[in-house]
């Protein structure tokens, strides 16, 4: 009984984790797609919540010059990151993020999707 | 298991040191995941509870075959960002056909480590460490060494998500090599047969040094569902990592008792927030690594993930 209670007590201390780091869960546009029609914004939704003020999106277009404007803002308690884009012209585009998590853990990452009207 | 010598173990079943002390590390777009036959090329808070490896061995003669079950624990704590202690013991069942279940602990091993050059943009990570063997620490009638050993050790990871390669940029590559120094050098003496006038060679208990290394190959879903293409996979295959790794051990000086060992273990790691589970197949790559197909499995938890304002950060 004792073993047991000591490995319920430790299952519920690992269970009770705080925050891990923020991985790219999913983007829209998604990474590596080809969509018809540019998107108005660029979203990135992440395991964890991120800080916006430790968090930025850089977004090149195919000639390496930055088409991002402004700064990122969350949603879905701040597990979606998201930046306004102007009106993307035809070709593929280069995303780099990099996030810190609410529990100040850095992660990064690099992906392309296509505009292909 | 031993940490950086897992063919060798499968070798000479019996004469094991503790399970692997492994590190996840993460340099730029890359997460290297923890390899279960050998030590990753960074350094965290995290623990192995446990890590488990079958194996039988012996199946020939009167009192054969051997079923041995290896139990790890392992504490990994960062003194500094790039430094780290990292601490390994065991516990190994032995179950012979016909004769008593014998239990017992394998050495204390302690690792210091840093992690010495990483390269964020080219996802390359460099480290060095020194494993210390405690000799006579664990059970020596389960195989437990006597004696101790110091090695050297260089530890490095590359992935290739900065290559032009398409598909193939989730692939990653890690690996480890080891020089081990024995606290007690083995010697042959020759005896000669009073009866018969033929002389043999007599071994004292030493060990020759030894080099051993593991190289892995891997291949990240997470990497490729959020860098290359997201291909709207199950969330539990996008969190994935087939791998295949490599370990090898050969003895470096003579006179020595067994020949070089390697066997492949071909898995598949599951990356958690918080924790990691793998499974690998250990086959014997050669006689010396044995003759039967074993199993290698991990259950490892992250505490800078889990707790990182208090046990999960460094010392320092």
């Amino acid at each position: 009984m004792r073993k047991l209670i000591l490995a319920a007590a430790m299952l519920a201390a690992l269970s009770a984790r705080a925050d891990a780091h923020a991985f790219l869960e999913h983007a829209s546009p998604a990474v590596g797609s080809t969509v018809p029609a540019a998107p108005p914004e660029l979203a990135l939704n992440f395991t964890e919540a991120v800080e916006p003020l430790f968090s930025a999106v850089e977004i090149l277009d195919p000639r390496g010059g930055r088409v991002d404007t402004g700064k990122p803002h969350t949603a879905d308690d701040g597990r979606r990151l998201i930046i306004a884009l102007p009106k993307l012209g035809p070709g593929t585009y280069t995303v780099n993020w990099h996030v810190t998590s609410v529990d100040t853990h850095k992660t990064a990452g690099r992906f392309r999707f296509t505009v292909a009207p | 298991m031993n940490r950086f010598n897992i063919a060798a173990a499968l070798a000479c079943a019996g004469a094991l040191g503790p399970s692997a002390a492994f590190a996840h590390v993460i340099a730029g777009n890359r997460v290297f995941p923890v390899t279960l036959t050998f030590d990753d090329p960074g350094v965290a808070d995290e623990a192995s509870l446990p890590s488990f490896m079958y194996q039988r061995s012996g199946a020939g003669g009167g009192t054969g075959p051997t079923h041995e079950y290896d139990f790890g624990f392992e504490y990994d704590k960062t003194i500094t960002s790039n430094t780290a202690l990292i601490v390994n013991y065991g516990w190994d069942i032995f179950q012979t056909n016909g004769s008593k279940t014998e239990t017992g602990f394998e050495n204390l091993f302690v690792t210091g480590k840093w992690q010495a050059y990483t390269n964020a943009e080219h996802e390359f990570v460099v480290s060095l460490g020194v494993i210390r063997e405690f000799g006579g620490t664990g059970t020596d009638h389960t195989g437990a060494d006597v004696h101790g050993s110091t090695a050297p050790t260089l530890y490095f990871g590359k992935g290739l998500g900065d290559l032009p390669i398409g598909y193939l940029r989730p692939l990653a590559i890690t690996g480890e090599l080891s020089y081990a120094v024995a606290d007690q050098g083995l010697k042959a003496m020759p005896v000669v047969d009073p009866a018969t006038g033929l002389t043999s060679l007599q071994f004292n208990n030493g060990n020759p040094n030894q080099w051993s290394g593991g190289l892995s190959v891997q291949y990240s879903i997470p990497y490729l569902q959020s860098q290359v293409k997201d291909f709207g996979l199950p969330a539990f295959v996008g969190r994935l990592v087939p791998l295949v790794e490599l370990t090898w051990s050969s003895p470096a000086t003579s006179p020595s008792t067994q020949g070089a060992a390697w066997t492949v273990a071909p898995g598949v790691i599951y990356m958690a927030d918080w924790y990691q589970v793998g499974i690998e197949a250990l086959i014997p790559g050669n006689k010396a690594a044995g003759t039967n197909v074993g199993v290698v499995a991990l259950f490892h938890v992250f505490f800078d993930d889990l707790y990182p304002h208090s046990i999960g950060k460094p010392i320092f």
